[in-house]
C-alpha cells in the first residue's frame, strides 16, 4: 500500500498543470460567457499529448497509467471544466467505444483523428423520456438491404452534439436482443442538430441529434454487445466526472483559502472564524477521499480491469461532494460569491451538471446495492403507498 | 501508487477478526452490562500479538508497520463487538507504549515493553484534567525535583485503564514560566508512594473499558522515571502521541462498521413486511448504500494516514486528523443508520448495535474532538501559526 508518485508521474504533473495553467485556465470564463472554447483548445490539448493519454500506442497513444490519467484530468478539471468534459467526451468516452466495441476501420477512420484532436467524438445515449431506462430507448436501426441500414430517432442531453464529427449512438437494432451501437458520420444528410441551453459547463456544448432515415453500413452497425465489455467503455464517463468534480473541488477550496487569508473583517482576516476552519476541512477531507478512491478505480481501469462499484460509488461521492464544496466556498466569499468577478459561481454552477451527468446518483446508488441485497434494479414493483400510511382515498 | 492488499495482510487482518470473534465477542454483553473488567482477555491478546504489535521484537513486539496494526485493529474490531477493550488496547499500546518505545531511555523499554506486549503489565496516559482537555498544556499537575526524586501533585482525569493500569505516562508542569515548554512526562506506577486511584467513571458507552481518575498527593517519582531525555517532554509527546492516536487509536471502527454493513445486508434481505423483504425499499437501499460509500471512503483515508505515519510523509499530521475526523463521524451515521434499520430490534439491550451506538458517542470526542480537528486541518491549510 502506497500512495505517492513516481518521478515520471510527479514530472508529467508538473509539466500538465503549467499548460492548463497558462493555456486553458485564463480563457475559462470567457468560454463560460461565451458558451464556446476557444478555437486553440483543441490543438493545445492535442501537443499536450492529453487525447493520447487514454489509449495504446498501437494507436498512437501514450497508454498511462491510472494515477498519470487522474493528474490529467484533474488539472483540467480544475482549470476549465468545460474543456475536461468537451475533450474527454471525446476521447475517453466515444473514443473508448470506439476502440472497445468497434471496428478497425472506425478507429482509422475516427478514433485516430480524434487522438490527434483533429476530431471530436460524442457518444448518444440519452432520449428526450429516457436516461436511466436505458431499455426503453425508442431509436432504431433497421435493415432495409443488404449491407444497407438506416437509424431513425432523436438522442437529446448529449455532450459534444452540436460540435461532433462521429457518434456511437445507443440504439435497437431490429429482431435483435440487448444494447447495439451505430457509429454515425453526424455529416451525414439526415442529421439534424441543435443546442440545449444549460446552467453550468456552458462552453460544453451541449444538445438534440435527430436521425431521419441516416444511411448506415454493415460495418457501422455493432450487434449486441456482451454487458461487461460496454461496462469497460461506458466507466469512463463516470470516471472523468470523478476527476473533474476533485479539479472544481480543489479549484473551490484554492479560493476559499485565498479568500480566507486576504479578506479582512473585525481587524483581521477571516481565516480566523473557526466557521471558515470548518468548511475548508470538510471541503478537503472530502476531496482527498474523492481522490483516493478516484485514483484507485483509474488504475484498475487503466489496466483494462472492469472497475464496477468502486467507480460508481466515486462517481456519487465526487460528484456531491463537488457541490457541497463550491456551496462552501460560496459562503466563504459571501456576497462576492454571487458575483461573476470569482470564479467561485462558475464552479458551483458547473458542478452541479455531475450529479446527473452520465448517470445520475440517484441511478448509480441502485446499481451499486442492488446486487448486495438480490434485488433487481431493472424491475420497480407497483406498490401502494398510501394504504399502510393509512392515507388511501376510499 | 499501490492500492492493492497483501495477502499476509489481508490474512493477519482476518486472523484478528477470528480472534475478537472467539475470545472477546462472546462476553462482550455481559461485561458491558456489568461493567467488567476481565484480566484474561488482555493476556490473550498479548499472546495473540496485538498489544505489541508495533514494538520491535527484541522488546518481545512484532515489528508490525502502523499500516499493519491498523489492519488488525480493524480484524478485531470486526469480529470482537467490543469497542471498550479494544479502546483499552489502544490506549496501552498507542498512548503508553508508544512514547516509551520512541522517546523513552533503553532502560525505560526494557523495563515496561516486554510486559506490556504480554499484557501482564497494562499502561495508560494520564494527561486530561478537569481542566485541561482539548488545551493539554492547561494542566495544573506539578512536579517539583527533590534530591534524585520528583514530586508529583494534583489530579488527571478520564483514564482508560485507571483502574487496572500498572503505569501511566502522567503530564505535570515542571516549570511554570516556560509554558507548554516547561511540562514534562513521568511513567508512574500507581505502587509508587503517593498515588491514588480514584473512583472509576461510569460512562454512556465503553463500559467494558475501565476508565478512572488518577490522584497525585505528594507522589514520588524517581529521576530514572521521567521519560527519556530532558527534553522529552510534553512537546515531544504531544505530537507523536496526537499522530498515533488519530491514525491508529479508533481504527478498529473500520471493523465495526464493516460486521454493521452486514448485519443490516443480512437483515434487509430476510425482515419481510408487506409481503416482501425490506431490502425492496428505496429507502432502505439508500441507507445501506451510503453506509457502503463512507464505510469504502473510511478505509482509504485510515489506511493513507496510516502510510503516512510509516513513512513520517510531509503532512502526517494533517493527514492524521483527516482520517480520525471522516472515520469518528462516518461511523457514528453508520451505526445509527444501522440502528434505524432495524426497527426497534435496534433499541435492545445486550445486542451488539445498541452497545456499538452507545460505543460510538465517544468516537467525535476524544483523540481529537471534531471541532478541534477541523481547526486543526483548517491550519494547515491556511498555514496559520
Amino acid at each position: 500500500m502506497d500512495f505517492s508518485l513516481t518521478d515520471q508521474q510527479r514530472a508529467f504533473k508538473e509539466r500538465f498543470e503549467r499548460i492548463c495553467r497558462e493555456h486553458i485556465a485564463p480563457h475559462a470564463r470567457d468560454a463560460d460567457r461565451t458558451g464556446s472554447l476557444p478555437q486553440h483548445t483543441w490543438r493545445t490539448l492535442s501537443e499536450a499529448g492529453y487525447f493520447q493519454l487514454f489509449h495504446p500506442e498501437e494507436l498512437g497513444g501514450s497508454a498511462a497509467d491510472g494515477v498519470t490519467l487522474g493528474i490529467a484530468m484533474e488539472a483540467l478539471g480544475q482549470a476549465c471544466a468545460s474543456t475536461l468534459w468537451s475533450a474527454t467526451i471525446s476521447t475517453g468516452l466515444c473514443g473508448k467505444l470506439l476502440w472497445n466495441q468497434c471496428r478497425p476501420t472506425h478507429h482509422r477512420q475516427w478514433l485516430a483523428p480524434i487522438l490527434r484532436g483533429e476530431k471530436i467524438g460524442c457518444v448518444a445515449g440519452n432520449e428526450r423520456n429516457a436516461g436511466s431506462d436505458q431499455r426503453s430507448f425508442l431509436t432504431k436501426v433497421r435493415r432495409v438491404g443488404p449491407g444497407r441500414y438506416l437509424i431513425n430517432g432523436e438522442k437529446l442531453r448529449i455532450s459534444n452534439g452540436p460540435i461532433a464529427d462521429v457518434a456511437v449512438v445507443f440504439a435497437q437494432l431490429e429482431e435483435s436482443e440487448g444494447l447495439s451501437f451505430a457509429v454515425v458520420d453526424l455529416h451525414h444528410p439526415g442529421v439534424k442538430r441543435s443546442s440545449i441551453e444549460h446552467l453550468g459547463l456552458r462552453a460544453m456544448p451541449w444538445g438534440t441529434l435527430t436521425f431521419e432515415d441516416v444511411e448506415l453500413s454493415e460495418e457501422d452497425v455493432i450487434q449486441g454487445s456482451s454487458p461487461d465489455k460496454i461496462l469497460r467503455s461506458i466507466e469512463w464517463g463516470l470516471l472523468f466526472q470523478c476527476f473533474c468534480s476533485i479539479g472544481l473541488a480543489s479549484a473551490a477550496l484554492e479560493a476559499g483559502i485565498d479568500y480566507a487569508q486576504t479578506r479582512r473583517a473585525f481587524g483581521r482576516p477571516i481565516a480566523h472564524l473557526q466557521t471558515v476552519h470548518s468548511r475548508l476541512a470538510d471541503m478537503h477531507v472530502e476531496i482527498d477521499a474523492a481522490r483516493l478512491l478516484s485514483l484507485e478505480a483509474a488504475s484498475m481501469m487503466a489496466r483494462g480491469e472492469v472497475a464496477g462499484e468502486l467507480v460508481m460509488m466515486a462517481k456519487i461521492h465526487a460528484s456531491e461532494m463537488a457541490v457541497r464544496a463550491a456551496d462552501a466556498a460560496m459562503r466563504i466569499f459571501a456576497g462576492w460569491g454571487y458575483s461573476t468577478d470569482f470564479v467561485v459561481e462558475r464552479l458551483y454552477r458547473d458542478s452541479l451538471g455531475h450529479i446527473s451527468g452520465g448517470q445520475t446518483t440517484d441511478r448509480l446508488r441502485e446499481l451499486v446495492i442492488s446486487p448486495d441485497v438480490h434485488v433487481n434494479p431493472w424491475e420497480y414493483e407497483p406498490f401502494d403507498w398510501l394504504s399502510p400510511a393509512g392515507l388511501s382515498v376510499p | 501508487m499501490d492500492f492493492a492488499l497483501a495477502e499476509t495482510h489481508e490474512r493477519a487482518r482476518d486472523t484478528a477478526c477470528a480472534f475478537g470473534r472467539r475470545a472477546i465477542a462472546p462476553t462482550a454483553a455481559a461485561r458491558d452490562r456489568e461493567q467488567r473488567w476481565e484480566p484474561g482477555l488482555f493476556l490473550e491478546m498479548g499472546a495473540e500479538g496485538l498489544l505489541g504489535a508495533p514494538f520491535p521484537p527484541r522488546y518481545g513486539g512484532r515489528g508490525n508497520s502502523a499500516f499493519e496494526t491498523v489492519l488488525l485493529q480493524e480484524g478485531f474490531g470486526e469480529g470482537s463487538e467490543d469497542a471498550g477493550i479494544a479502546l483499552a488496547w489502544g490506549t496501552h499500546t498507542f498512548l503508553c507504549g508508544v512514547p516509551i518505545w520512541m522517546l523513552g531511555t533503553e532502560a525505560q523499554r526494557q523495563r515496561y515493553l516486554p510486559p506490556m506486549c504480554t499484557g501482564s503489565w497494562i499502561g495508560g496516559y494520564a494527561a486530561s484534567e478537569p481542566t485541561a482537555g482539548s488545551e493539554p498544556t492547561a494542566i495544573r499537575t506539578r512536579a517539583v525535583k527533590r534530591g534524585d526524586r520528583w514530586i508529583l501533585d494534583g489530579s488527571k482525569t478520564w483514564v482508560t485503564n485507571g483502574p487496572i493500569g500498572h503505569h501511566f505516562l502522567v503530564t505535570a508542569q515542571t516549570d511554570p514560566e516556560r509554558g507548554a515548554a516547561g511540562i514534562a512526562v513521568f511513567i508512574v506506577e500507581p505502587g509508587f508512594p503517593g498515588v491514588r486511584v480514584g473512583r472509576r467513571i461510569e460512562t454512556l458507552g465503553l463500559r467494558t473499558a475501565m476508565i478512572s481518575e488518577l490522584v497525585f498527593e505528594g507522589c514520588e517519582v524517581p529521576e530514572e522515571n521521567r521519560l527519556g531525555a530532558a527534553d522529552g517532554g510534553e512537546r515531544a509527546v504531544g505530537p507523536l502521541i496526537a499522530r498515533w492516536e488519530r491514525t491508529c487509536l479508533f481504527a478498529h471502527w473500520l471493523g465495526f462498521m464493516k460486521a454493521a454493513r452486514e448485519r443490516c445486508t443480512q437483515w434487509a434481505t430476510e425482515r419481510l413486511q408487506f409481503g416482501r423483504p425490506i431490502s425492496h425499499f428505496q429507502a432502505v437501499r439508500t441507507t445501506l448504500v451510503d453506509m457502503k460509500i463512507s464505510h469504502t471512503l473510511a478505509r482509504r483515508l485510515s489506511y493513507r494516514a496510516a502510510v503516512s505515519l510509516d513513512q513520517m510523509a510531509a503532512h502526517v499530521d494533517r493527514d492524521a486528523a483527516v482520517a480520525k475526523l471522516y472515520l469518528s463521524e462516518s461511523a457514528q451515521k453508520t451505526i445509527r443508520g444501522a440502528l434505524q434499520l432495524h426497527g426497534a430490534h435496534g433499541l435492545v439491550a445486550d445486542q451488539p448495535l445498541e452497545r456499538a451506538y452507545r460505543d460510538a458517542t465517544a468516537l467525535t470526542i476524544a483523540a481529537g474532538s471534531s471541532e478541534l480537528l477541523r481547526s486543526v486541518i483548517a491550519g494547515s491549510l491556511l498555514h496559520l501559526g
